[in-house]
């Protein structure tokens, strides 16, 4: 690989239809010689046999290329790559042209009036590969099956199984706009098992929030397929209405695919378009900070300047907050009540929390759902286990979920509170005195040190290894000390 | 206890390795389960699962081996589960993290299913086909005296599953066509083996038979093979890696090679 070109190598321009298109050039040898990102990408490289990979989302296509020796240049050019994504998008994979015109359509009906100035569009939907058997064989499940909207403290707004427009005669779908006041609300998912899954909603002023949602196994039999959570697409558009065509949308859900693979896949002048305020979709604004986030070198005007920009487009937005909270910990003055959509804003929040007690309240739905998360990247989902059967009435036996989530908790913090304790290098893997490991095997009651002095660096430990907000240790650690105090006056070890 | 007792640490030996295949599951993004053969529905929690890296990192952490190596050819799909199976209590050598190598593959994507069918007359999982071939040599590093090393077979892998499916299963956007491989960022030979040649049969076409014909190597265009006439059928047999079939007939005709490690290659101009 080279940026120069000295007179033996050939240029390699390599053209792609997707500005985060990533570009890869395998040598003979099977080893990485170049990359890039973009529409265009141009290398110059020593004579030989290339192969040139372009990934879009998941989908990938390779074609060899030989420079010559003697040659000067050589164009390739690839066609657009059909990525698999929930949002029924021209030229992706998992779609039907029916998917495409009945999202477009039903997004400009409201079917459940709830509020002005904002709307909330689901569109959940199956699809089947040509030539496999359905996946649910009794026939189409409801793919909005279980799938309900409530406001920020849980009140009910839309339920989208039963509200929902419809058809179940071929792969199905079911589409649902809410119009709704401006503000935090919650996506909520009833699974089979009867746990609940979650997450928030954000519908901002003037704009349509837009959720498309495939179906997933949440359990090993056909009918434990509800609408898949995780891998929801979520668009933001001006006013409403979905527009499949849109080369935005696309570039929006190749941003999402990259924040899922943490995988860094805008190229500078689309990040150039969001410094300067060119781009006019909030979703690519907030995906594309987080993902200039992954970049080793952060420049923080650049975040700055986008946070800004969205800021102008959005309002008060949870996750731009959080963003903001990327700059320093005084960078925003909003407190999180509610948890926000992505999992990266949610691990900023947390680190922001350290300095800032108060940003996540005690008693806010963000700090009560902080240790139940569930699922990976990238969206902050939560989950409510299901209710147990009664249990019977002997003393010790009946758990709730609280009282199974607190022991958790409880058990790591003293876990982290005897590694601060412990000297630095307990042991080695070739020598180490006989007591560490016995320690080690064996609870050493007076390790158990409760509710220390800690400094910012600790608490900072605690906050990453129990994911939960400074406001919930602290918590946690006052319940330790009181419990300490109790078996004390009774006798009992701690 | 009695390695401890006799001034070697923890250390147990030089490299754990760790197979797991079956039905599994993803209770959360940093976990893999294999489910036991007698998990249901009703029955996945402590007991009815073993977690891959939770088992591989605790050896890790321990600093029981020099290399800890984990391949998981199990479905990553997400489900419930009451509790993870995690039993034991951390033992933490702080050199570890210096000292031990890992590196640990997955068949499939986060939250995405595996793929089994039959290759070579036998099911395999497709992820594990490819590892199969990728240890017994096709995974060697191109002219390093035969030496597979975790960056070689990460190459390997992620390039190579692909070649086990179907045209058909290609398209097929819920087929994973490449693992899933965490780079720690360090390397390590897994083994050495004899550097495998494989079939590469060149079918020349009728207006080139009789003609001279050289295959180059793609990295330096140095000539590997030559004939002074090419038959119809041209049979040679080729290390792994990228090649240029050349035939002078009216003008030049050339064709690339990929010997992928993966099987015979058969090539038309």
């Amino acid at each position: 690989m080279s940026a120069s070109n000295p007179s033996n190598q050939v240029r390699l321009e390599v053209r792609t239809q997707d500005d985060a298109a990533e570009i890869y050039v395998i040598d003979a040898h099977f080893h990485l010689a170049a990359r890039g990102l973009g529409r265009s990408q141009t290398f110059y490289l020593d004579p030989g046999v290339y192969t040139v990979k372009v990934r879009a989302g998941s989908a990938t296509r390779e074609e060899d290329v030989i420079l010559g020796k003697g040659d000067k240049e050589l164009l390739k050019e690839f066609p657009a790559l059909k990525f698999a994504s929930p949002a029924p998008l021209e030229d992706t994979a998992k779609t039907h042209e029916y998917h495409m015109a009945a999202a477009s359509t039903e997004s400009r009906n409201v079917r459940v009036q709830a509020g002005q100035g904002s709307w909330i569009f689901i569109f959940a939907r199956d699809w089947t590969a040509p030539g496999r058997p359905p996946v649910s064989p009794e026939g189409s499940q409801h793919p909005a099956a279980g799938l309900t909207l409530t406001d920020a403290r849980g009140n009910l707004v839309a339920n989208f199984a039963t509200q929902s427009e419809c058809d179940l005669s071929q792969d199905p779908w079911a589409a649902c706009n809410v119009q709704v006041n401006p503000g935090l609300y919650r996506l909520r998912l009833e699974l089979p098992s009867g746990a609940i899954l979650e997450q928030t909603v954000v519908a901002s002023p003037g704009g349509q929030t837009q959720l498309f949602l495939l179906q997933r196994a949440y359990g090993p039999e056909p009918n434990d397929r509800r609408a898949d959570l995780p891998g929801a697409s979520v668009l933001l558009a001006r006013g409403y209405g979905f527009d499949p065509n849109r080369p935005d949308m696309r570039l929006v859900e190749l941003a999402r695919l990259g924040l899922t693979n943490t995988r860094q896949v805008l190229p500078d002048n689309v990040v150039q378009e969001m410094l300067y305020g060119k781009f006019e979709n909030p979703m690519l604004g907030i995906y594309g900070a987080h993902l200039l986030l992954l970049r080793q070198k952060v420049e923080t005007e650049h975040l700055r300047t986008v946070v800004v920009n969205l800021r102008g487009l959005v309002g008060t937005h949870p996750d731009v907050e959080a963003l903001a909270l990327g700059l320093g910990p005084g960078e925003s003055s909003y407190v999180f009540e509610v948890p926000p959509m992505l999992r990266r804003s949610w691990s900023l929040v947390l680190n922001a929390s350290v300095k800032r007690p108060g940003l996540v309240p005690l008693d806010s739905l963000a700090a009560q759902v902080a240790s139940r998360l569930w699922g990976g990247e990238p969206w902050l989902l939560w989950m409510t286990p299901a209710p147990e059967a009664p249990a019977p009435a002997v003393k010790g036996l009946r758990k709730t979920k609280e009282v199974l989530e607190a022991s958790d908790l409880e058990a790591t913090l003293k876990t982290q509170l005897q590694l601060v304790d412990q000297p630095k290098k307990p042991f080695t893997a070739y020598g180490f005195p006989r007591p560490s490991v016995e320690k080690a095997l064996v609870p050493d009651p007076a390790a158990r040190t409760v509710k220390p002095q800690l400094d910012d660096d600790t608490v900072n430990r605690l906050v990453q290894v129990l994911g939960v907000p400074r406001a919930k240790v602290e918590d946690l650690l006052e319940k330790l000390a009181e419990k300490k105090d109790q078996n004390e006056t009774q006798g009992n070890p701690a | 206890m009695k390695n401890q007792g006799e001034g070697r640490g923890l250390r147990i030996g030089r490299r754990l390795y760790l197979y797991m295949s079956g039905h599994g599951f993803t209770p959360r993004d940093d976990q893999t389960g294999l489910l036991t053969a007698n998990a249901t529905r009703m029955r996945v929690g402590p007991g009815f699962h073993i977690l891959g890296q939770y088992n591989a990192d605790w050896f890790y952490k321990a600093g029981c081996f020099d290399e800890i190596v984990l391949f998981m050819d199990c479905c990553r799909e997400i489900y419930q589960v009451p509790a993870l199976n995690m039993p034991y209590r951390d033992l933490i050598d702080e050199d570890a993290v210096n000292r031990v190598k890992r590196f640990y593959a997955f068949g499939t994507k986060w939250s995405r299913l595996s793929r089994e069918k039959k290759i070579d007359g036998v099911i395999h999982g497709v992820f594990t086909a490819a590892l199969l071939k990728g240890l017994k040599g096709a995974a060697c590093e191109p002219n390093s005296g035969g030496q597979i090393t975790v960056d070689s077979l990460r190459n390997f892998l992620y390039n190579n599953m692909k070649n086990f499916l179907t045209p058909k299963e290609l398209t097929d956007p819920d087929i994973p066509k490449e693992p899933d491989i965490p780079n720690f960022g360090s390397s390590f030979v897994l083994a050495t083996v004899p550097v495998p040649k494989y079939p590469v049969t060149i079918h020349v076409p009728p207006d080139l038979v009789g003609k001279k014909a050289e295959i180059l190597d793609g990295k330096d265009f140095n000539v590997v093979e030559s004939t002074t006439a090419a038959p119809p059928v041209w049979p040679v047999s080729l290390e792994r890696g990228k090649y240029l079939a050349e035939v002078l007939g009216d003008g030049l005709r050339r064709t690339t090679i990929t010997v992928s490690g993966t099987g015979g290659v058969d090539v038309s101009f």
